[in-house]
């Protein structure tokens, strides 16, 4: 295949999803889906549950796998369904793409045997063989920055779901992803604690230059986040326009709809 | 009295080999557990249908056919080994059997985002399983380790009849040898309480802490 | 080494006499189980304390100690201070009090399972002790139980292979006659195998069947 030269003497695209589609038995989640993230492009998937939104995150981080279609990072084929899927990558080589994906869980999925110091240490050290002491100077610095400095004693269940989300942030920056997924990270929070997680991914998005794809049904937080704000029904892309746009005056009578009832 | 004074050498050897069977098969059957627990989650094919007939045929025929068995079939194919190692390789593989059925329900028990999160952060298959699955499933299967440790104690009263002079068999032989079966028999049955009322006192202990959650260790920062 | 089929067929009628005898002596210490593990279970919610604490020891005695020495004591030991069983009886007798230790904590289990608001039904309508237990209570413990004492069926099927040990000739012990005869140990404890895993296979497919079904059954 010549694809992989070709875009990567473009600048190549953070990801790319080439006409992939996913489905469970009869149930068809994504339907010939064609999407392209740029790097340090920001990026809300907005739709109504069961729209496809969270399962584009899960393929990107191979935590499925396509039926059908390709998946690109950063111009290397990433996992393929279909004919694609039979010549699998070797490990080593696959893990050096996925390596470049990070991201952050509705149910934060700490390790609960784990402080949450260890809990950011443990994927640096074991993983990428970085130094614990290094690993450790990291993870306190991550935690800092995530407004938990003092809390890396403490195991999972000790802290609040606000404190387990902000530790799960501080985790997947550790390993300095190039791209980072946020899968409704508000969505298993009590409604006070919603806002020091969203602040602090606010903040990231200042600081940093990584892609983000954020699915959120926190509409405020999807426009202020994205520079790029994709709507989506049944699997397909509905609408894919700036914030301004989509918000103010969506094009698609199904996102008016959508925006409507979300409003009410 | 006297009598038991007489005995109690005799006694003291065979319940030192009852214990000495029961932490060496327990460990193997822990090894073997583990070890087919994991191939069966692994799903590698060439293994799976052997495992699964191993698991079968130890969890669906006597325990005491299985060591009658491997006593006396064994050698007619060549393979001669000590009445212990015999005594201890079947109770290794009849446990083991049942703990590796422990190991796979306890891995499979562990929440699916655990193994998301792993991904997440790019491990391979093999260290998440080291780092992070393992070690929160083991909580999960301490109580039925517990009570297959009990288990185990009493199947070793089994290998007496393939000639392993642990306790029973010692107190066969004394019967034999002395008669007075009511204070051989009684004190022997006394000794298995004995080294049996930790493991209950363990057992009672590990209910109580159970329900597979993860209980933090108190931080020491 | 070959397996002969001459000496099968002459080894297969007693190994068939043996498996009824088997299957016999696990039936009936079930019952024996069943019935003195229910009588635990109940007696154990009782008040005295003193009563709670002789059962609990009991169970805990009899659970810790091997069903081996049991059989021993009952067959060897018993019959010198008191009445004197057929083998056969001795051997049901053990495995039926042995089980009953395990039986009674699944009875326990499942009692306690029973919603607390069936027995407030029970008081608000006036039933008596006794109605409430057999016509509320234990028909629902019942269900709850049935699949776990499946579970403790077949185990109890494969542990009466040790009533050999007290010279019951059921089906290990037709084996070891046989062999100890014509030493065709290969052929006889083979096909010994064969006899427990066949039974024992179909018991634990069909106890996985009322598992599942019953798991079902309450979703």
């Amino acid at each position: 295949m010549d694809h992989q030269s070709t875009s990567a003497s473009q600048a190549p695209l953070a990801a790319e999803f080439v006409n992939v589609s996913k489905s469970f038995g009869a149930f068809t989640i994504i339907d010939d889906l064609n999407l392209q993230i740029r790097p340090s492009e920001r990026v809300s998937l907005i739709g109504p549950s069961g729209s496809g939104k969270t399962t584009i995150l899960r393929l990107l981080m191979t935590l499925e796998r396509p039926n059908e279609g390709e998946i690109k990072v950063f111009g290397d084929v990433l996992s393929a369904g279909g004919e694609g899927a039979a010549k699998a990558r070797p490990d080593r080589e696959f893990r050096a793409i996925r390596g470049k994906i990070g991201m952050v869980f509705q149910q934060f999925n700490l390790f609960p045997h784990m402080t949450a110091l260890e809990n950011v240490m443990e994927a640096p050290v074991q993983v990428l063989g970085t130094q614990r002491q290094e690993a450790r100077d990291l993870a306190e610095c991550l935690l800092k920055r995530v407004g938990l400095a003092e809390k890396g004693a403490s195991y999972p269940s000790q802290l609040s779901g606000g404190q387990q989300q902000r530790v799960a942030i501080a985790r997947a920056l550790a390993m300095k992803p190039q791209i980072m997924l946020f899968d409704e990270i508000t969505s298993a929070l009590d409604p006070e604690v919603i806002g020091e997680v969203l602040e602090v991914v606010h903040n990231l998005a200042h600081e940093t230059k990584m892609a983000m794809l954020v699915v959120t049904h926190e509409m405020g937080f999807a426009r202020d986040i994205a520079d790029r704000v994709i709507f989506m029904e049944r699997g397909k892309i509905v609408e894919d326009a700036s914030p301004g746009e989509i918000f103010n005056s969506p094009r698609n009578d199904r996102t008016k709809a959508f925006l409507n009832a979300i409003k009410r | 009295m006297n009598l038991l004074l007489e005995i109690s050498p005799v006694l003291l050897r065979g319940a030192y080999t009852t214990v000495l069977l029961t932490l060496v098969s327990g460990t193997c059957a822990l090894l073997v557990g583990f070890a087919v627990g994991l191939a069966r989650l692994a799903r590698t094919r060439w293994l799976s249908i052997p495992l699964a007939i191993y698991i079968e045929v130890f969890r669906n025929t006597s325990s005491l056919v299985q060591i009658f068995y491997f006593f006396f079939v064994l050698p007619l194919i060549g393979i001669r080994l000590e009445a212990f190692t015999t005594g201890c390789l079947v109770l290794a593989l009849n446990f083991g059997a049942y703990i590796s059925e422990v190991v796979r329900s306890a891995i499979l028990s562990i929440d699916r985002g655990q193994h998301d999160a792993t991904i997440a952060l790019n491990m391979p298959t093999s260290l998440s399983y080291r780092r992070i699955i393992i070690p929160q499933a083991i909580p999960v299967m301490l109580p039925a380790f517990g009570n297959y440790a009990l288990e185990l104690l009493k199947a070793t009263s089994l290998v007496s009849l393939i000639t392993i002079t642990e306790l029973t068999f010692s107190g066969a032989q004394l019967v034999q040898y002395y008669g007075h079966p009511t204070l051989i028999y009684m004190s022997i049955f006394v000794i298995y309480l004995l080294l049996a009322l930790p493991l209950v006192a363990l057992n009672k202990a590990l209910e109580r802490h159970s329900g597979g959650q993860w209980k933090p260790k108190v931080p020491t920062t | 080494m070959n397996f002969s089929p001459q000496i099968v067929a002459e080894l297969l009628p007693a190994l068939l006499r043996g498996t009824v005898v088997t299957l016999y002596a696990t039936a009936a210490g079930m019952a024996v189980a069943l019935v003195v593990g229910l009588l635990i279970a109940i007696a154990r919610r009782g008040s005295n304390p003193v009563a709670v604490l002789i059962i609990d020891s009991f169970v805990t005695v009899v659970r810790s100690t091997p069903l081996l020495i049991q059989l021993y004591l009952l067959f060897y030991v018993l019959p010198l201070y008191g009445p004197s069983f057929s083998p056969l009886f001795t051997g049901i007798l053990g495995l039926g009090l042995h089980y009953s230790s395990y039986i009674s904590e699944v009875f326990r289990a499942g009692i306690d399972a029973v919603p607390r608001g069936q027995w407030e039904a029970c008081i608000a309508l006036q039933f008596s002790r006794v109605k409430t237990w057999t016509r509320i209570v234990l028909p629902q413990a019942f269900r709850i139980v049935l699949p776990q004492i499946g579970n403790y069926l077949i185990s109890m099927y494969k542990h009466a292979s040790l009533l050999a040990t007290i010279t019951v000739v059921e089906l290990l012990g037709a084996a070891l006659n046989f062999a100890g005869e014509t030493f065709r140990y290969f052929e006889a404890f083979t096909l010994v195998g064969i006899i427990y895993f066949v039974i024992g296979f179909a018991f634990s497919r069909l106890v996985r069947y009322l598992e599942q079904r019953t798991t079902y059954g309450r979703a």
